[in-house]
């Protein structure tokens, strides 16, 4: 042990030592101060109720209570469709939705039974207004009224209906849950598209082409923009009456294609997020492989031409394989930088967007915490979060292993 | 070598000195100020009045910072926390019920004397009285009410009210939108709704609307609750009608630049409050009307109350943050900020000698509203911020088509979780 001692802090190895923590010390002063101490706090006042206005915070009975909320998820069995199905929503229960088409048809006819040209128009009407849709109302404080009462702390996530019967998936806290969908959704199909494309520009770029760095450097200018000026700046573009890119679409398919709504329909806003955001951070991916590219010998490409190579067979046999750890690099990353997708949404759709479709797990804590001011809460939320991406990036740390382990 | 360590060692010293002769100069007392980035005017007459003070003061020196506003009461709550909050604070009227119940601020029953209270409009001092004390006084009130191009409701054929007594009705305000549908050019719209804003405006705006309906954003007898009230069958009526003005495109939730889509005469109807006057008033001269605030079935609603000053409970130098409240309160400082940005004059000289708020005037409309019981104070709870981000949230689903008693469900479940973390 003293032996250890002296080798370690004396003579040249001690030298070293002091020298290599000197070089890091404010590396790792700064990983203590703004990454471990935040994370230890976060831990601690996650059992908290703490909140921004000076009220006093006090530990959680049980401590977990936070936990709970966050992660208490359920299934169960609606009630059955009444024989007639209300219009005005009940205290709880089902009623159907009031369609604009509905209210419009009502508001424009004040239909006349007796009248026998009227009751055509009441029954088209009754015909319009029955395409609304059917929604349960949840209401926690009326649960008891239709024997759901041990739900009371629940909400709807999601409705599913098959063979005439009504489930739901119910969960304490369904935004959470549905910004943890959301955040899988960015990356399942950012991860991959955005690689894809900066390996593709990135060889691109990498050609002997005339004005070659003209190229590199626009495709990189998104990346060193402020994410928030861009988010701006696509908020106008995406516009759905006036934006450049709907104009650009109608004028591409001669006005046979409207356009989108892009931000403000539930199917639409998230996509568009993903447009923009593999727009702005494409040329990051680009550099890295670029730099990748570049450490490529160029003798292997010319003993394959010799063997009869094609570029095809090129690409497949030696860029990929001499880009693998490169890929690796990038694919980390950007799956971390997916999870952490906040900026742009919190620009775009301050609100999480039509029906929460762009709501993230990190934007719905900030919302917690400081919208909300509900900051234990939010560092439960955290909590969570660090936890998730720990298990995706351990996952893919262990896919990458065993696909070398073969090799 | 040697020239250059005793540059870096001038330089260090320098650097070091700095902070120190600053504070140390003609030594005044400093008290910072935390103002939110309104709109130019009112931020330059601002500055002009902080200039003017720091220039009479002997004693104190005001140092402002400016914060802006789209999160400003976050920003707030946040120094409050860290206990960094400036001596005087300036604050949208609602939050006056937060800070007071979180203790953030001190009261000044003790500095304002009477003869300063007087001349006080009443909406303002009501605004800041939280448990029969004081605690917040404003330069100015709101007005919240139409504004509207002359030329295209002649053109159309629109009836304009005359005052509150002849307002429209929801009929009249409907055909009113429909007979103005067939005026308004191509790429315009019928009336502007500010969608273009976040934060408050959605509870201060929109709030009246859903009250001239019948319903409300909280249960104004317990204060405890927003059940039945924000979703209810008449805050849904409410949502239905509002939805129809966005489905039908008489307005839009997604404008570019309503502000010019107004003076540039693509829309009749402006829905927004006092601060576009002088913007409005230059670009359309005698062709600018104001429209009382229609009454949609249970009476006319609009909202009162802006920004006002307080002191927080961690100032140092309280003398000071008053010196410089009492000169703001003074008529001719009142008078230089209500000129600026068009607002309702909180001193009562200056809105007697105010032309524009005189009968007949552009904005008499406000004074009648605020004086004729039209005006309601926003709910008195220090639950306002979950009001704001329901209200917020809500407005937006309804605009987008999404399903009204849903929305509406949802903004009550917000503004209820909001309440009920009071009481822990």
């Amino acid at each position: 042990m003293h032996a250890l001692f002296e080798r370690t802090f004396r003579g040249r190895q001690g030298r070293e030592f002091w020298t290599a923590m000197l070089m890091g010390g404010p590396a790792f002063l700064m990983l203590v101060l703004f990454m471990i101490w935040p994370f230890i706090r976060g831990i601690d006042l996650s059992t908290t109720n703490q909140r921004f206005d000076g009220s006093v915070a006090t530990r959680l009975d049980p401590w977990y209570r936070n936990f709970d909320q966050v992660l208490s998820v359920n299934a169960i069995k609606l009630p059955d469709l009444p024989d007639v199905v209300p219009y005005r929503a009940p205290a709880a229960g089902w009623y159907r939705e009031r369609t604009p088409a509905c209210n419009q048809c009502q508001s424009n006819f004040s239909c006349d039974i007796t009248d026998p040209d009227d009751a055509v128009c009441a029954e088209n009407c009754a015909q319009i207004c029955e395409r609304g849709g059917l929604i349960f109302r949840w209401r926690g404080r009326n649960l008891d009224e239709i024997g759901l009462g041990e739900y009371s702390e629940y909400e709807i996530a999601r409705q599913v209906s098959f063979g005439g019967n009504h489930y739901a998936i119910i969960a304490k806290d369904p935004l959470f849950w549905k910004g943890l969908l959301n955040n899988f959704y960015f990356a399942l199909v950012v991860v991959p598209v955005q690689t894809g494309l900066a390996l593709l520009l990135a060889i691109v770029v990498n050609q002997k082409l005339p004005y070659r760095n003209v190229f590199r450097t626009m495709y990189f200018s998104p990346v060193v923009t402020a994410m928030v000026i861009i988010a701006v700046v696509w908020k106008f573009l995406y516009n759905p009456d006036f934006g450049l890119i709907n104009e650009m679409i109608q004028f591409v398919t001669f006005g046979q294609v409207e356009g989108f709504r892009w931000l403000q329909s539930p199917d639409m806003a998230m996509p568009a997020i993903m447009i923009m955001s593999i727009w702005q951070g494409v040329g990051f991916q680009m550099i890295i492989f670029l730099a990748g590219l570049q450490d490529i010998p160029e003798d292997l490409y010319e003993a394959s031409a010799i063997d009869g190579a094609n570029i095809w067979q090129q690409f497949r046999f030696i860029t990929l394989p001499m880009l693998r750890n490169t890929m690796i690099f990038v694919v980390l990353t950007t799956t971390i930088l997916a999870f952490r997708l906040f900026d742009q949404v919190n620009v775009m759709t301050p609100d999480g967007g039509p029906n929460e479709s762009t709501a993230t797990m990190v934007w719905y804590a900030i919302r917690r915490g400081w919208t909300q001011s509900e900051v234990g809460y939010a560092s439960a939320i955290s909590v969570v979060f660090v936890v998730i991406v720990l298990i995706v990036s351990l996952i893919q740390r262990t896919v990458v292993k065993s696909e070398s382990a073969i090799e | 070598m040697k020239s250059v360590k005793l540059f870096v060692f001038v330089v260090l010293v320098l650097a070091l000195a700095m902070p120190m002769t600053a504070l140390a100069q003609d030594g005044k007392q400093q008290v910072t100020l935390w103002f939110h980035s309104g709109q130019g005017s009112e931020r330059d007459a601002l500055g002009e009045l902080i200039d003017q003070f720091n220039a009479e003061s002997a004693e104190y020196e005001i140092v402002p910072v400016e914060v802006p506003e789209g999160s400003y009461a976050e920003q707030v709550k946040a120094a409050a926390l860290a206990g960094d909050l400036p001596c005087v604070l300036d604050f949208d009227g609602p939050f006056v019920y937060d800070y007071v119940f979180s203790g953030d601020l001190i009261p000044l029953d003790d500095y304002a004397s009477e003869e300063l209270l007087a001349d006080v409009l009443p909406s303002i001092i009501d605004q800041g009285t939280v448990d029969g004390q004081l605690w917040s006084l404003g330069q100015f009130d709101s007005g919240l009410a139409l504004w509207g191009n002359k030329a295209m409701l002649e053109e159309a054929g629109v009836r304009i009210p005359e005052g509150i007594d002849d307002t429209w009705t929801l009929d009249e305000f409907n055909s009113a939108i429909e007979a103005l549908a067939g005026v308004v050019p191509e790429g315009g719209y019928v009336l502007d709704v500010q969608f273009q804003l976040t934060g408050e405006w959605f509870s201060y705006a929109f709030g009246p609307w859903v009250q001239s309906f019948g319903g409300d954003v909280i249960d104004r007898e317990t204060m405890e609750t927003a059940e039945g009230v924000l979703n209810g069958p008449e805050a849904v009526a409410f949502g239905e009608w509002f939805q129809s003005l966005f489905e039908q495109g008489y307005t839009t939730a997604t404008p570019v630049d309503p502000i010019a889509d107004f003076t540039e005469g693509r829309v009749a109807l402006s829905y927004v409050g006092h601060w576009m006057y002088n913007t409005y008033k230059d670009a359309l001269g005698d062709d600018l009307v104001l429209i009382p605030q229609p009454d949609l079935g249970a009476g006319a609603v609009t909202g009162m109350g802006s920004w006002n000053w307080g002191i927080t409970s961690g100032c140092e130098v309280p003398d000071g943050a008053w010196a410089f409240i009492e000169f703001m309160m003074q008529p001719a400082s009142i008078k230089l900020m209500t000129d600026a940005n068009g607002a309702v004059p909180a001193s009562l000289t200056v809105l007697e000698q105010d032309e524009r708020y005189a009968e007949g005037g552009d904005m008499y409309i406000y004074s009648q509203q605020l004086s004729g019981g039209v005006a309601l104070p926003r709910p008195a709870t220090a639950a306002y911020a979950g009001i704001q981000t329901g209200m917020e949230d809500a407005m937006n689903a309804i605009a987008r088509g999404e399903d009204v008693q849903a929305s509406l469900d949802a903004a009550v479940d917000t503004i209820d979780s909001a309440i009920e973390n009071l009481a822990q």
